[in-house]
């Protein structure tokens, strides 16, 4: 390649590598700089090397958080990818109405997180809510429940959202990764006599195994970054029961004002998404090949 | 080579000028989503200058507003009209708004006082949540200007400046006052033949017949049992609860106690089940809709009383522990107009903001927030007939010598203490903790985290 034309390529590329280096990469460096210090965004900071990080390894209420984001991590995994490979299947096999039906998973993708999380409150609402109000005229009163409170229910109750926010999405990724299927393969597998559950689990899941894989990083972090829908449902509580990574950070950072230890959770949460998204990668490479 | 030189420059440079059209100007109206106001004739600087030198003879000023009343808030419906009556009088002032609806006001302004760029006045809670600000002379003590100014002196209720007091100085001037009312259905009371409760055993007789009747004897939500352990701990200390609450003295038995009629209360099947996942209106529509005969609460939520019950709810003192000792209401005021270091410096802001900050927690608006939105003021004025019913019944109650009076404890703990309380008063109800633990968890989190405005 020509000077002249690598000169020209670097002068394209430049702007671009400013603007992503000051927009993604500086912000970035900054978290991790401020999670060295204690500071309540006002006051001078004041230095502290790693004791935010020894604080956090000791702090319950980050655990509770951890396992509860890996609670909706598994929501994510086991409920919403499978039913969403589902759904791309069945409007992969052309079913009746099947562009209609593509439109109407699609929409909880475009509604606001706001507005998806009041939605869900008006559902799960203990005295006047949809879920319990139908249990009671149908008989099942019995099983009523507070969803955003009782322990066994609350992070159940307010993982659903984000399933069914993000469900049109993932259906739609997998489903272009199934339009990218080779016919002849399943052609095949059909003259050969492989019915369509055999199909679905012999050929066509280990095909888009890295299309899945997609689904899967991208399951990891909207689980590590999400704190929207917890805020409005439950703000984390009663008692941390539903405090997720996300919003431990938030509330420790904008409602505490304590920058630095809420900096030190979102380098932490950083680092661990990033260490399961690269073993997931790499296990659905090795899928792959 | 020339040629391919000559793009690239001419690339370059578009793709600067695209960068500078899309970027701010820099100045203070360069906030995205504020709405810049200014009177007619005065948009520009010249014009404003114009106005200014014929009329008043001031100085043209532009100040900066920033204020959570908008939006759905009971309190825009009064405050925002006020501001555009106080733009139309003012013409030497060009006010640019900011607003951040109910708490997002909090977020706002701790990133613009992070960013060393605060707004010249706004609204905010007390020196619990400002105690950084003040520390970090952000914001300007007002104490020598409020002693200097007659129109003043008389304005606000005893001890309207004691939440926004630090270190013995006053950072801002009183615009909300706020009191924990007890409202009770009279009629419901009436009808099930059962005795609106005077003492705390009436209460827990009357929740044990409201609750065989199938019905949630006080509507709760989180806040409510927060505001029930205050209003105990204020009969069982007194005025001496304070000195607690500041560290300055130490709690007892008594503490213990409170705690326990709270566990009483909840075992008894008072609150509504779930109430943690209530909000505060969402816990009112079960008094509104007559699932509840009791409701204890904000006095900002009296404007949300369903209309159809105005004759029959009254406003009464919270039940009393002993028959001969006193009843005690929550009041005092806990929001604030602050003016920032930077306006206070600048002499020609100093005096507008002044001017600005006295007129939002004056007697006029103030008495707009109570009969239009239905919200009390810290403002002394001859409350008429056409105060909002509810209101106008629990200021009733309030100044008719019945029922003593005390701030909201949370005013008078540091922010941390603060969290610590309301976690605390969570894992009570929620059985987390015994009224034991609570106790000692309580003071350990008043020893351990003190309230800086107290501190010498």
């Amino acid at each position: 390649m020509k000077r002249q034309q690598r000169l020209l390529i670097a002068t394209f590329t430049l702007p671009s590598l400013l603007l992503y280096a000051y927009f993604f990469l500086s912000p970035i460096g900054e978290v991790v700089y401020y999670s060295f210090f204690d500071w309540d965004a006002i006051s001078p900071k004041a230095f502290i090397a790693l004791d935010n990080f020894k604080e956090l390894f000791a702090d319950p209420v980050f655990y509770r958080s951890l396992l509860n984001t890996l609670h909706l991590l598994a929501f994510l995994v086991l409920l919403m990818i499978p039913v969403a490979l589902l759904l791309a299947y069945l409007l992969y096999t052309e079913v009746r109405a099947f562009k209609f039906l593509r439109t109407v998973y699609f929409i909880p993708v475009i509604v606001s997180s706001v507005a998806t999380a009041l939605m869900f409150q008006f559902i799960y609402e203990n005295y006047f809510g949809i879920l319990n109000t139908l249990l009671r005229k149908i008989g099942l009163g019995e099983y009523t429940r507070v969803w955003l409170s009782d322990p066994a229910t609350a992070m159940s109750a307010v993982s659903m959202p984000l399933v069914w926010g993000q469900l049109g999405l993932m259906m739609i990724i997998l489903l272009a990764g199934l339009q990218g299927l080779s016919p002849e393969v399943l052609e095949a597998a059909e003259m050969d006599g492989a019915n369509a559950f055999r199909k679905l689990t012999r050929i066509i899941i280990p095909m888009i195994s890295g299309v899945i894989g997609l689904c899967l990083v991208l399951a990891i972090t909207s689980a590590f970054k999400t704190f929207d829908f917890i805020l409005i449902l439950t703000q984390g509580g009663p008692l941390h029961r539903t405090e997720v990574t996300g919003s431990y950070m938030y509330s420790e950072g904008f409602n505490l004002m304590n920058y630095g230890y809420g900096s030190a959770i979102a380098v932490s949460i950083m680092g661990i998404a990033v260490v399961i998204s690269v073993l997931v990668k790499q296990f659905s490479n090795r899928m792959d090949r | 080579m020339r040629k391919s030189t000559m793009k690239i420059g001419v690339m370059l440079a578009s793709a600067m000028l695209l960068l500078a059209a899309c970027s701010g100007n820099g100045n203070g109206n360069a906030n995205g989503g504020n709405s810049s106001a200014s009177p007619a004739g005065a948009s520009s600087p010249a014009a404003s200058s114009g106005t200014a030198q014929e009329g008043t003879a001031k100085q043209p000023v532009e100040l900066t507003l920033a204020h959570g009343w908008t939006g759905e808030v009971a309190m825009a419906a009064a405050f925002e009209p006020a501001i555009d009556r106080f733009i139309a009088s003012h013409d030497y002032i060009t006010l640019n708004v900011e607003t951040a609806p109910g708490n997002g006001i909090r977020e706002k302004i701790v990133t613009e006082m992070a960013a060393n760029d605060p707004p010249d006045v706004f609204l905010h809670w007390g020196a619990r949540d400002t105690a950084s600000y003040i520390a970090n002379e952000k914001v300007a003590d007002l104490t020598d200007l409020i002693a200097g100014d007659p129109e003043l002196e008389g304005r606000y209720i005893d001890n309207a400046y004691d939440s926004v007091t630090y270190k013995g100085r006053i950072y801002g001037l009183p615009i909300e006052a706020n009191m924990m009312n007890f409202l009770v259905n009279t009629k419901m009371f009436a009808d099930a033949g059962i005795k609106v409760p005077e003492t705390f055993d009436e209460l827990k007789e009357a929740v044990k017949a409201f609750k065989a009747k199938g019905l949630i004897p006080i509507a709760a939500n989180d806040g409510t049992t927060r505001a029930i352990l205050s209003n105990l701990n204020d009969q069982l200390y007194g005025e001496s609860v304070r000195d607690r609450l500041i560290g300055k003295e130490e709690y007892d038995e008594r503490l213990v106690e409170a705690a326990s009629h709270v566990r009483e209360l909840v075992e008894l099947g008072a609150f509504p089940e779930g109430m943690e996942t209530l909000g505060t209106l969402q816990a009112l529509e079960l008094f509104n809709t007559g699932m509840s005969p009791m409701y204890y609460q904000h006095s900002w939520t009296l404007g949300s009383v369903a209309e159809d019950l105005f004759d029959q709810v009254e406003v009464v003192p919270f039940p009393k522990l002993k028959p001969d000792g006193d009843a005690y209401m929550t009041s005092g005021v806990g929001y604030f107009v602050y003016i920032s270091e930077r306006a206070y410096e600048d002499e020609n802001k100093r005096e507008a903001a002044w001017e600005l900050a006295k007129y939002l927690a004056g007697t006029e608006v103030g008495k707009e927030l109570e009969v239009v939105s239905g919200n009390p003021s810290p403002v002394v004025w001859d409350r008429s007939s056409d105060m909002h019913p509810m209101l106008a019944k629990a200021f009733k109650l309030r100044d008719s010598g019945e029922v003593k009076t005390f701030p909201d404890h949370n005013d008078l703990l540091s922010a941390e203490a603060s969290k610590v309380y309301n976690d605390l008063k969570t894992r009570l109800y929620l059985n987390d903790i015994t009224p034991e633990q609570y106790a000692q968890l309580f003071e350990e989190g008043i020893k351990n985290n003190p309230n800086p405005a107290f501190e010498p």
